[in-house]
């Protein structure tokens, strides 16, 4: 194995170049592996496979900290956490350092409380799994069910079954059908669903963003139960395929206030990367994009790399918190000089060129498809995870077996 | 700065400490490479990592061969005779025996090799997997193990089959196995055998 002193080395690079790379907005972690992919043959001949292990983790945790930047003050989610309103709307109350500071604190607290509960984890979780894999349909259509139902009137149901109904039919038709290659089928997809709407309902109605002010309010209690919600919704999102962070957040208890819910929302991305590269390390199962990355260069994953990569995620999660907030200070005080309409209007456009150039004119007109379907959660008043019916859909379908009788309908 | 941030602050180095700390002690460097031939009691307790064939394939252990030293390491994965070993663990040592005991089944990497059709054994390299069609000349019985002689158009080759055999003598079969060096002499550790025409 490489020296430890390298692979420290390593897991402080990977914090900063996520930090450079988490800034960009709509940049999900998965896109950075994909551009990491081609070195990869280079990077673990000079840095060792271990070294490019700890690189892909560290990056990995390190991203899931530093993304609440764009999202709160470009108003640019990364695709797979959904909504940043709150965070948004703090921004637009000279709050936007606080609403970062938050995330943060969920992060870093659902780090170390996912650490914890992990050894108690690792002793259930071989039953647990199999339970699930035996019932993956029951356990997602259950989900979807759930997440109709959470909603707050007889109205936002119906609205969110039409929604999940819309957004399925595309999974069906971008996943099942082939209408986008497998490798790049989520980036225009969840673009469309997720962060473009943010973008455009941000452009239409925010006002000018005023000066922000430097100062975190916080409760111990918000801070503890947000951070707990969000490891919870976390490893269920880690566990279980299909559901990504949002759909975990929706699975979750309402927070009580948008300070609480950003501490959760910080949370599960954390606690979602973490839970991941567990069940890469149990069950050699992988729930994300870092997880595949790492499964690819790994035949084995041995214990000594497992306790080795724990500890990456603590070294970058403590660097990229720290780093992170020195670069929400240094946004907050000029964020009000810029024209945040062009800003956000020049991100949604780069978004669009990356998926022409990535999938060409299908992934466009998947985008402005999805795009139509994520607007309306936004309207409506529901909750946006109503959109995962994206993956839900298909993988539910595909566990029930039904696949075969409704794909040819589709076609 | 205030509260809450002096807070994300204290957090954040803890986090950075626990991590150091936890991959400094982990030690992936405390693992040592050692050859199969080298291990012996003094490395008792200690955790290496070594290499080696499949001499013998068992429930839950595979005897691994470098050519002229064994050692047992107990898993339950499953691999066949020559088929290549990496694996890592600590070594527990009794009555000058050694065996190696992963820490977990990911320490033990097998590769699956396929053999190499020759003619003869002599200018072959131990722990090479080959393939030979030869002739039984005899088959000794020990009970759970027996050793044949056979005899190819080049030369004869003793076998050691880990398995008993009911072989008919005088009849051409094709042989896999293992090339590894026993009391000085090469011979064959059967991995396949099957009967000719």
């Amino acid at each position: 194995m490489a020296d430890n002193f390298l692979l420290f080395l390593l897991a402080i690079s990977g914090a900063i170049l996520a930090s450079i790379t988490g800034t960009i907005p709509g940049m999900h972690v998965n896109n950075l592996i994909s551009i990491l992919i081609p070195l990869f043959p280079i990077l673990s001949r000079e840095l060792g496979i271990e070294g490019l292990a700890v690189l892909i983790v560290s990056m990995a945790v390190a991203h899931t900290f530093v993304n609440t930047i764009p999202s709160t003050y470009l108003g640019a989610p990364d695709p797979s956490t959904g909504s940043i309103l709150p965070a948004h709307r703090l921004l637009l109350m000279g709050r936007g350092h606080m609403a970062v500071v938050l995330t943060l604190a969920g992060s870093i607290l659902s780090l170390i409380l996912s650490l914890m509960i992990l050894p108690m984890f690792m002793l259930v979780l071989p039953i647990l799994s199999q339970i699930i894999e035996k019932n993956t349909s029951i356990v997602l259509s259950g989900i979807l069910l759930f997440l109709i139902a959470s909603e707050r009137s007889y109205y936002r149901r119906i609205y969110a079954m039409f929604i999940v109904l819309l957004s399925g039919i595309l999974g069906i038709y971008v996943l099942d059908l082939g209408f986008l290659d497998q490798d790049t089928a989520l980036f225009p997809s969840f673009v469309g669903l997720f962060t473009a709407p943010t973008i455009i309902h941000s452009v239409l109605t925010s006002g000018k963003v005023p000066r922000q002010i430097i100062r975190v309010r916080t409760r111990r209690k918000e801070l503890m139960r947000g951070s707990l919600a969000g490891t919870v919704a976390g490893i269920i999102s880690g566990v279980i395929p299909g559901v990504s962070p949002s759909i975990a957040a929706g699975l979750i208890r309402k927070s009580r206030n948008e300070r609480e819910y950003l501490v959760t929302i910080g949370g599960i991305n954390t606690a979602e990367a973490m839970y991941a590269m567990v069940m890469l390390y149990l069950l050699g199962a992988t729930r994300s994009g870092p997880a595949a990355a790492l499964k690819s260069i790994f035949r084995d994953f041995s214990g000594d790399l497992f306790v080795v990569l724990i500890g990456t995620a603590l070294v970058s999660g403590g660097l990229a918190t720290i780093l992170a907030m020195f670069l929400s200070r240094k946004f907050s005080s000029f964020v009000e000089k810029i024209n945040y309409r062009l800003v956000a209007i020049s991100v949604l456009f780069g978004l669009s060129s990356a998926i022409f150039l990535i999938s060409g004119v299908r992934g466009i007109l998947v985008e402005i498809t999805a795009l139509g379907i994520g607007i309306l959660p936004i309207y409506f008043g529901c909750r946006r995870g109503s959109c995962m019916g994206f993956l839900l859909v298909p993988i539910a379908m595909r566990s029930l077996g039904l696949n075969e009788l409704i794909l040819p309908v589709f076609n | 700065m205030r509260g809450s941030e002096k807070l994300l602050l204290k957090l954040s180095l803890s986090c950075l400490i626990m991590g150091l700390s936890a991959m400094q002690s982990m030690g992936v460097n405390n693992q040592i490479y050692v050859d199969l031939g080298e291990i012996s009691s003094e490395l008792n307790g200690k955790i290496i990592m070594t290499w080696g064939y499949i001499f013998r394939a068992e429930e839950n252990y595979l005897e691994l061969s470098d050519g002229s030293s064994k050692l047992k390491v107990y898993t339950e994965k499953k691999g066949r005779i020559g088929d290549l070993v990496i694996a890592s663990g600590r070594v527990k040592c009794w009555e000058k025996r050694c065996y190696l005991i992963p820490r977990y089944e990911g320490e033990v990497q097998i590769r699956n090799r396929e053999p190499k059709k020759v003619s003869g054994i002599e200018n072959r390299e131990v722990g090479e997997l080959v393939l030979l069609e030869a002739k039984l000349i005899s088959e000794k019985d020990y009970g759970s193990f027996s050793v044949l002689r056979i005899k190819t158009k080049e030369e004869e080759i003793k076998v050691f089959s880990p398995k008993r055999l009911e072989l008919t003598k005088g009849r051409i079969y094709s042989f896999s196995g293992l090339i590894v060096i026993y009391k000085g002499e090469p011979e064959i550790v059967l991995r396949e055998v099957r009967e000719l025409g």
